[in-house]
Formats: C-alpha cells, structure tokens, sequence
C-alpha cells in the first residue's frame, strides 16, 4: 500500500463491505416485513380499505357524512350502523390503534374529509397530551397505506420527520419480535383482534374480556402540537363548510375516583373548547360500570358500546355544545 | 459525538468527504506535504465534531489541552533538577475545570451546604473527565521519562483524537503519540475490515442490548428484594453494554483510520475475582489509578497496602460522579479487593462458585451506582439483606411486573444477553481473545441483522457522557 495515496484509490474491504449489504438487506427486509407482513400492519389495512368502502357509501348515499377518529376508544365505541339506523346519520368510524398516535390519525382523517362533512374528533385525552410526533407504528401505517407524506409533510402540524428517521423507523423492534415471537411459542394468535371483529362501518367489538383498572391518565395540558393541530383542522374545516367538534371518549373509572376524574377532563376540555367547541356529555368521559368494558379500560363491551352511542347520537343530532361558563361552573359543583 | 446517533456519521462521513476532495485537489501541487495535511485535517475533523457536540465542550477542551500544553513547555525550560515539583502546580491547574464543573455543587452546596444557586445549573462538559486524565498523565509520562514536548500538531492531535476523546479509553503517551507522529489518510481494507467488526460488535453492544434492557429499568423499588436484584441485574448489564459499546467502536473507529486504541473492556462479567473484574472493567482508568495513584502511594508491597486500594477506589467512585453514592461504590469495589486479597488463595472456591461470588458483588455494587438518593440508597442495601423483602407478596409483585405484561420481551431480552456473555466466556475460556467468537464474519453478520431488527426507535445517550 502506498503511504499517501488518494482515500479513493481502493482495494474493497470485503468483511466491511459484506456487513454493509447485510445492513442494507435486512433494513429492506424489515421494511418489507413492517409495512406488508407484520400482522398489526395488516390488520389496519384491512380496517382502513373497510372504512373507506363505507366512507364512499356514505358520500354516494347521502352527500355529506360524518367523519369521527380517535384511538381505539374510538374503534370500540362508536357504533356506525346503530348511528345510521336510529339516528340517521351517517358516520364512519375512523379509530386506529393509539400506537399510530394523533399526528398519523389526524393526517389519516383529513385525507377523506369533505365539503359539508362533519368532522368529530374523539381522540383520547392522553394522547393530545403527550408526545406528538409519529412513533415508529405511526410511520409505518402511513408507509403501509402508501401515504409517507402524512409523516414527512404532515398537513396539519405535527413535527415533520424525515426521510433517513421514517425510513430507520420501519423495522419492527425489540419489543414486537419478542413478543411476536413470544405468541408463535406459546399457539397465541398472532393478533388479539381480527378484521371479523369489525363491522362495515369500522365500529368492532371483541369477545376478549380481561380485568380492567381504571381511571386513565392524561397529563394536564395540550402540548403546543396538539394545539397547532387543533387551530389549523378548525381553520381548514371553517374554509370547507365543515362542522368540528371533539367529542370526549368514556373510559372506565371507579367510583371513588369519577369526581376526581371528571375534574381533570373539565380542565381538558375547556383547553380542546378554545380551538374546538366540544359536544355536551353529561358523563364527562368518566363511567363507573366495569361491565361496560371488554379487555381495556377504554374498549367498551356491546352494552358499553351501545350507551356510548345512544348517548353520542343524541349530542350529535342536537349539536349540543359545552360552553366554557358551564363546564366552569360544574367543575365547580363537582 | 454520540455514535449511536445518525447525525455524528453525517457529520463524520461530510468531514471526511470534505478532507478527501481537498487533499485531491491540491496534491501535486508545489510544497504540498500530505504528511502536513493530514494531521492537520484530523486535527480539523477532530475539532469540528467536538465543536458540533457544544461550543462549551469545545472551549474548555482547547482551554485544557492547550494550558497543559503551555505549561509544560515551561517546565521543560526550567532547570532539569526542579522540573518535577512544578506538577504540583500543573496538575491541579489541569484539574481546575474538572474540579469545577464536577465537584463544585457537591462540594459547596451538598457538604458545605452554602446554597450557592449557580453551581447547582452547571452542566459538566462531555468528555472532561476523560481527556483531563489522559493530559494529567500525558504531563507526568512527559516529565517523569523525560520525554522530549512533541510537535504542537501531535499534541493536539494526541489529546483530541475524535474517536476517543469523550467516553476514552484514555490512551498514553507512550501508546498513542507515535501514532499519531506518524498518522497518514490511508485506505487499508483490513484495517477497515478490522475496525468495521468491532464498531459492528459496539452498536449491537449499545444499540441492541444496552438500549433496549435500559427500557425495562426503573429503579423504583425500596422494599421489594427481588425487584431491587432485578434492577441491579438490568443495570449491570445495560452499563457494560453501553460503555463497552462506546469504546468498541472507538476502536473500530480508531482502526479505520489506522490508529490502535486500548481495548477497555475484557469481558468482566466473565471475571472470577473482583481482582481479575477490575483487570477487564475500564481498564485504562484502573491502569490510570494504578500508576497516578497507587503506585505512587505505595502500592501492595508496603504495610498499609489496604489503605491505599481503599483511597483509589474511593478516588475512583468520585472521579464516577460527585455523590455519596458513588463514593460508597468505590468504596465497596475497594473492601472487595481488599477482602479478595486477604482470603483469595485460603478460601479456594471453585471457578463457579468464585463467579457468583465476584457477580454477586459487583450487582450488588451498581446499587449505588443508580441510586443517587442517600436516604433511599440506604433502605435498598438494607432490604436486600433482610428476609421480608422476599416474602410471597414481593415475589408476586415482581412476578406481575417482569413476567405477566411484557414477560416474554424481557426475557427474549436476558435470554439474548446470556447468548452473548456465554460466547464472552467461550472467548476468554478457549481462546484467550476477548469477544473472539462474537468477532467471526458470520456471527458479525448475525448481530448486523439484529441491530436492524431490534434495536429501538429512541436515540438514548452514553450513560458514560454523564462522566
């Protein structure tokens, strides 16, 4: 070897250059196995073509409809063909798994909105409270359903990533693999849900029922991303003739803990209430019946599901709206 | 200069870049001296990535490196006779910034307890603790063997040679100066196949284990016996695999660009004897405390030789952190050395027995590695040596944490881990080579897949930067 040569005069370092392609083909394959094979991804693809067929449906049958999205508080309560039979209003069920979080589900949403549609959003507190940004399951949902744009452009706020960091994210994780691998050794199903459990409207419900702990957290501000997406859906929808308005999930709370609970949904709400009217749910999010709820402390059972819809439709079909003075006032009955 | 970090291989990768157009473009030309050039584009690069990290970082590393430096070259025109008590004033000037940004708050508001509101907000420097000890030994080596002041480049070159300058291994005088004497760019593929097996063994080591065991540690059990060896476990094991993770690829780094870098760690969880654990944990700064400090005080061949393996490995807990707690790890590393010493060769465990020993030990150590809070330190050592914190209550409790939620991802994890230590033990057993097995291209090729499959979506620091 010479002592001075140009760095690019070479002999191929093989070993170097072996460990190289390896990295480069097991990203590949990582890639191909979170966006096309992982048995979640696949899952929500199957839920995303359900909810678009219907979303389509309804724009052909009845012009407008509405639209409601969240996390899979979402999913599991809200049920679109009870909605479509007694109250005649046409909703599509746009929840996705919270792992996605609220930038991708916002972005998900946005993309089928239409002048004179209504637009609920119903994502759950904890997740306008914290982090923002996509998480590594948010990326690949939007690799998946072959939008990246939702993670490296996102429309409506949101930290954008780039391409290098979306890319580095589609591989599954310690966390996943073991898992994974965890439920082949032990004949579990892959995934605790499947596309059977959903309906047309992209409502679903499970037969899995485990012991449930409640209330659910949330932190006691939105964080500045929240509120950045807040502002511009309200601006965007305001220019489309589109009605907004955020609906509050039910998750399980005990007893003695509701009025604690519902104290720290007010100070919520009046925040979302700002840059969003709310609609008026006289049980502030916090419901005290453990039969109500499947296997989370959000997934609401069938009666569960039907009191949240019942109760949901009405506040729907009468635009009933929470003002800053009475959620005051109660917080200040409570 | 975090190398788990993409950003530090942009920058790297857009330095190097930079000096390869340049070199190319004025080769041939007339005075062009690539020997010249290439010292002082190292020496840029160097700068530029330690720059990129924080300015602060930045200034107080030349602060240090050039005063040391400066005061060296006057000592060296002082007499020859007096020139060695003139370290009593060199060092502690070369110690002030690290005296500061360490120990100042703990000295002032923790002992002294004068609730002086600055010091509480001071950050310490990435690196200091690090390059300050190689520019303390550096100036002794210097003046002791009566080595001739290098060339500025080299110095420079010598303190702040970018692969190891934050997280070390801190390299001598005698090991790494003529290297960098002699440092030219040059493309060897072995040295880069070399160099790319150990940083691929380093990244699996951070990004793999280390990162992915730190998301199963909380630390958060006072009472709870099991949890608490739980978490000492979780905490060695991400620890070791963090800092040697760091320093592999300092040294695949340091490989690439034809520079040999003391390996820093053997393997010591594979150790029999807290003595043998300290021969392969960090072993350039036990080599650093064995020659500055306790050789100097006498070493083993005196009486009080109890005395001073305890000082330098109180020096060495401090030198950690500034708390009691780290104190008290030195501290207890030291009564291990001390008892090892003492009855070693009487007792006579077998091999198995002498590993669970020396483990146990040094788990039981990193307890007040991660517990900073006295009073807290304090229950937790407690509770491990009392039988209530074992009871069937606790070990349901640690049951339904580790085991019933995400049972099977902590132990795919520690089942992952044992892998790796096994093949450790194989090295050191059968071949006398640390991480020789794991180093073969197939098994290199294996732990490439794995970094891409399971390493985690978060960037997490080196738990060494906090050094």
């Amino acid at each position: 070897m010479a002592s001075s040569i140009s760095p690019f005069k070479t002999r191929v370092p093989r070993l170097a250059a072996a460990l190289l392609l390896t990295a480069l083909t097991a990203w590949l394959g990582s890639g191909l196995y979170t966006v096309e094979l992982s048995p979640d991804m696949r899952l929500f693809k199957q839920e995303a073509a359900l909810k678009d067929r219907w979303a389509e449906k309804m724009t052909r049958e009845f012009g407008a409809k509405v639209l409601v999205f969240g996390g899979s508080s979402c999913t599991f309560s809200l049920d679109g063909e009870r909605l479509l039979n007694q109250f005649h209003l046409p909703v599509v069920n746009y929840g996705y798994g919270a792992e996605v979080g609220p930038m991708v589900l916002t972005e998900a949403v946005m993309s089928q909105v239409r002048p004179g549609d209504t637009l609920i959003v119903a994502v759950e507190p904890g997740l306008l409270t914290g982090p923002f940004a996509a998480p590594a399951a948010g990326v690949q949902f939007a690799f998946a359903l072959q939008h990246p744009g939702w993670v490296i452009h996102p429309a409506f706020s949101g930290p954008a990533d780039g391409w290098f960091h979306a890319l580095a994210a589609l591989r599954p994780g310690s966390y996943h693999a073991f898992t994974l691998l965890g439920k082949i050794a032990g004949h579990r199903p892959l995934m605790r849900y499947a596309i059977t459990d959903f309906n047309p409207s992209g409502f679903a419900q499970t037969k899995v029922r485990l012991p449930i702990t409640g209330p659910p957290g949330h932190g006691p501000e939105l964080s500045a991303d929240t509120r950045a997406m807040l502002r511009q859906v309200r601006a965007w929808c305001d220019q489309r003739q589109v009605r907004v308005a955020y609906s509050l999930p039910w998750g399980y709370t005990p007893p003695d803990a509701k009025t604690a609970f519902q104290k720290s949904n007010i100070d919520f709400l009046r925040q979302v209430n700002e840059f969003i009217p709310v609609l008026k749910d006289p049980l502030l999010g916090a419901d005290t019946n453990a039969e109500h709820y499947a296997d989370t402390v959000w997934h609401l059972s069938g009666t569960g599901s039907a009191l949240r819809t019942d109760a949901f439709g009405a506040e729907l079909k009468n635009w009933d709206l929470w003002t800053d003075p009475e959620l005051r006032r109660l917080k200040a009955q409570l | 200069m975090n190398f788990a970090e993409a950003r530090f291989w942009g920058l790297l990768l857009l330095g190097l870049g930079a000096i390869a157009s340049v070199r190319f473009l004025l080769r041939g030309r007339p005075g062009f001296r690539g020997d010249r050039f290439d010292k002082l584009a190292l020496l840029g690069l160097g700068l530029f990535l330690l720059l990129c990290v924080s300015p602060v970082t930045f200034l107080i590393f030349l602060a240090v490196a050039i005063g040391s430096y400066l005061g060296l070259q006057w000592i060296l025109k002082q007499e020859p006779g007096g020139r060695q008590r003139w370290l009593y004033v060199l060092i502690p000037l070369q110690l002030l910034p690290l005296i500061y940004y360490k120990y100042a708050n703990f000295a002032v508001n923790g002992i002294l307890g004068l609730e002086v509101g600055a010091l509480r907000n001071l950050v310490i420097p990435v690196g200091i603790s690090f390059y300050t000890f190689q520019k303390v030994a550096f100036v002794v080596d210097t003046l002791v063997r009566h080595e001739p002041l290098p060339h500025w480049l080299d110095y420079l070159n010598f303190a702040g040679f970018f692969p190891q300058i934050v997280a070390g291994p801190i390299e001598r005088r005698h090991d790494l100066l003529p290297q960098m004497e002699q440092f030219r760019f040059r493309w060897s593929p072995a040295d880069v196949n070399e160099g790319a097996s150990w940083m691929a063994l380093g990244l699996f080591f951070k990004l793999c284990l280390a990162d992915n065991l730190a998301a199963h540690f909380d630390g958060a059990s006072v009472d709870n016996g099991y949890m608490i060896w739980m978490n000492n476990l979780l905490f060695g094991l991400r620890i070791y695999y963090d800092f040697a993770g760091y320093s592999l690829v300092a040294v695949g780094l340091g490989r690439c660009l034809g520079v040999r870098l003391t390996l820093n760690f053997l393997s010591p969880y594979c150790s029999t004897s807290s003595m043998e654990f300290w021969r392969r944990w960090h072993v350039t700064l036990s080599q650093w405390f064995r020659d500055y400090l306790y050789i100097p005080l006498g070493g083993g061949r005196v009486r009080w030789w109890a005395f001073n393996l305890a000082l330098v490995f109180v020096v060495s807990g401090i030198w950690h952190g500034a708390g009691w707690n780290f104190l008290l790890w030195g501290a207890l590393h030291g009564a291990a050395l001390i008892a090892n010493r003492l009855f070693g060769r009487r007792l006579n465990l077998p091999a198995l027995a002498a590993w669970l020993l020396t483990m146990l030990t040094s788990f039981y150590a990193w307890l007040c590695f991660y517990e900073t809070r006295p009073g807290v330190l304090f229950l937790k050592m407690k509770a491990v040596f009392t039988p209530g914190a074992y009871s069937r209550a606790a070990w349901q409790a640690a049951r339904a944490k580790y085991l019933d939620a995400d049972g099977f991802v902590l132990c795919g994890l520690l089942l992952l881990t044992a892998a790796v230590l096994w093949l450790e033990w194989l090295s050191v057993a059968r071949r006398d080579t640390p991480y020789y097995f794991l180093r073969r291209p197939v098994m290199l090729g294996l732990l490439v897949v794995l970094i891409l499959v399971l390493a985690p979506e978060k960037d997490n620091g080196f738990i060494y930067f906090a050094f």
